[in-house]
């Protein structure tokens, strides 16, 4: 009988045995898996994104992003009227990005203006140049521009674009328009009023020298708020933003090449909804225009 | 065989332990980003305004890319000055949302009034700025966090108004 209980407390510690034996095969398992996971993906989870930790300079936030983005570049271009002329030589995409990068340093844009739309309202808010004027407004169009009194003027009041450049005698003028007005059916009436808008400016600044930026490119994630901002409508549509500046005798400054991937497109990475810049690509635009368009102080 | 056994379940005890406790560290570390705004702001008075901005940004999931902006633009988009705050950080987006982060530590009691009338004109500019162009915006610019701590300024224009409460405490 007893012989009999014996048997049965060997077998069931066996039994037990063998259960802690496969669940420690199973841990021995788990553990490595994760040891693996843990090495590959260096725990990257939870960590602050990186703007929240890096103060990065704007030179080499400029660099990084050109090194990325820029294959379609002007090469060492310093004529800002000329067309934008593809590169395939990625060596000479990043001695372009090293000619501009830093540009702005040592340039605060106080002789400077800026009008625009949604984007230029972007580019005050990020491209750290608090001494620029900035004549700009989200939702603003060519039409709109002439008429709209979005500008709070140094004497309290509101007015147009216009008014607002007619405030200071600027040495510089950057106009862009263009991302607004894609899904217009008569890209004509664009011209017209973009010309008319311009002559306006003239007129309030004489000595001005006015700078017509081409409409900078858009990724697909554009393509959810409207299918019109596509890079091929842009693409076209800059053709018209060239003919204002032949129209109007002013610089006409093709930037959009800059900003454009090996695809022809905006990376991902450069605005959150497809469309409006983050600070890093904004510190890239203003080291461009910098460089393009230098300050008579710096020129 | 028996040995073997023993030692195995041993070292795998063992192991078993370290991980657990890693495990229970990494969940700290993991959290932080959301646990310490809250905790920071509720437990420490002498939070400046700085650390409350940086508490904002990092207890809260935003859409836009914020960033930080100098005195200078501080003074250009708020027009509040720098004499009028002892401590103040400013986080911005491109246009895409109208998510912003502004907290300041003035120098007295008229300033706070100053910096919060300086807050509720930028909110209302930005729902200007928004109500055609894109007024999903406009939820988060209705209702949103500006709260006066003595004398301290705390705006917050997110998606999770309750967290960021939570964190201003």
């Amino acid at each position: 009988m007893q012989s009999e209980k014996r048997k049965v407390g060997k077998k069931r510690a066996e039994l037990q045995n063998t259960i802690i034996m496969i669940a420690c095969l199973a841990m021995v398992v788990f553990v490595f898996t994760w040891l693996i996971t843990t090495i590959v993906t260096g725990r990257k989870h939870g960590l602050l994104p990186a703007s929240a930790t890096v103060e990065s300079d704007s030179s080499s936030m400029a660099s990084e992003s050109a090194d990325e983005a820029d294959t379609s570049s002007e090469a060492s271009e310093e004529d800002s009227s000329v067309e934008d002329s593809s590169q395939d030589d990625t060596d000479s995409v990043v001695d372009e990005a090293a000619s501009y990068d830093g540009a702005a340093d040592n340039d605060d844009f106080s002789d400077a203006c800026f009008i625009g739309d949604s984007r230029t309202v972007g580019l005050e808010m990020n491209a750290d140049k608090p001494e620029a004027d900035f004549y700009a407004s989200t939702g603003l169009n060519i039409s709109s521009a002439a008429t709209e009194q979005v500008v709070t003027l140094e004497n309290g009041n509101m007015g147009t674009v216009v008014d607002g450049a007619a405030q200071h005698e600027y040495q510089r003028i950057f106009i862009m328009f263009g991302i607004n007005e894609l899904g217009w059916p008569y890209p004509e009436n664009f011209v017209d009023k973009y010309v008319a808008l311009v002559e306006e400016v003239q007129e309030v600044c004489p000595t001005a020298t006015i700078y017509i930026e081409s409409v900078l490119p858009v990724s697909d994630k554009a393509v959810e708020t409207n299918e019109v901002f596509t890079n091929d409508n842009i693409d076209a549509f800059n053709e018209y933003v060239e003919q204002v500046a032949d129209q109007t005798g002013t610089v006409y400054l093709d930037i959009n090449g800059y900003f454009k991937d090996e695809s022809g497109k905006l990376p991902e990475d450069a605005a959150t909804d497809g469309i409006h810049f983050v600070r890093e690509y904004c510190l890239e635009w203003i080291d461009i225009l910098a460089y393009l368009a230098p300050s008579s102080a710096n020129s | 065989m028996k040995r073997l056994k023993k030692s195995l379940c041993l070292i795998l005890a063992a192991m078993s332990a370290a991980m657990v406790f890693s495990s229970c560290g990494d969940e700290d570390s993991d959290s932080t980003t959301e646990s310490v705004g809250a905790e920071a702001a509720q437990a420490d008075t002498s939070v400046t305004a700085e650390q409350m901005a940086d508490n904002l940004f990092s207890g809260i999931e935003y859409v836009d890319d914020l960033n930080t902006i100098s005195e200078e633009m501080i003074e250009k988009l708020y027009g509040i000055s720098s004499d009028k705050y002892t401590s103040a950080r400013v986080y911005v987006g491109g246009v895409s949302t109208a998510e912003e982060i502004a907290c300041f530590d003035a120098v007295d009691s008229d300033a706070a009034d100053e910096i919060n009338s300086a807050c509720e004109k930028r909110i209302a500019a930005q729902i200007t700025s928004v109500e055609d162009y894109n007024p999903d915006e406009l939820d988060k610019l209705n209702d949103p966090v500006l709260v006066i701590k003595g004398n301290s300024v705390y705006m917050c224009l997110s998606n999770d108004n309750d967290k960021a409460e939570e964190i201003i405490g």
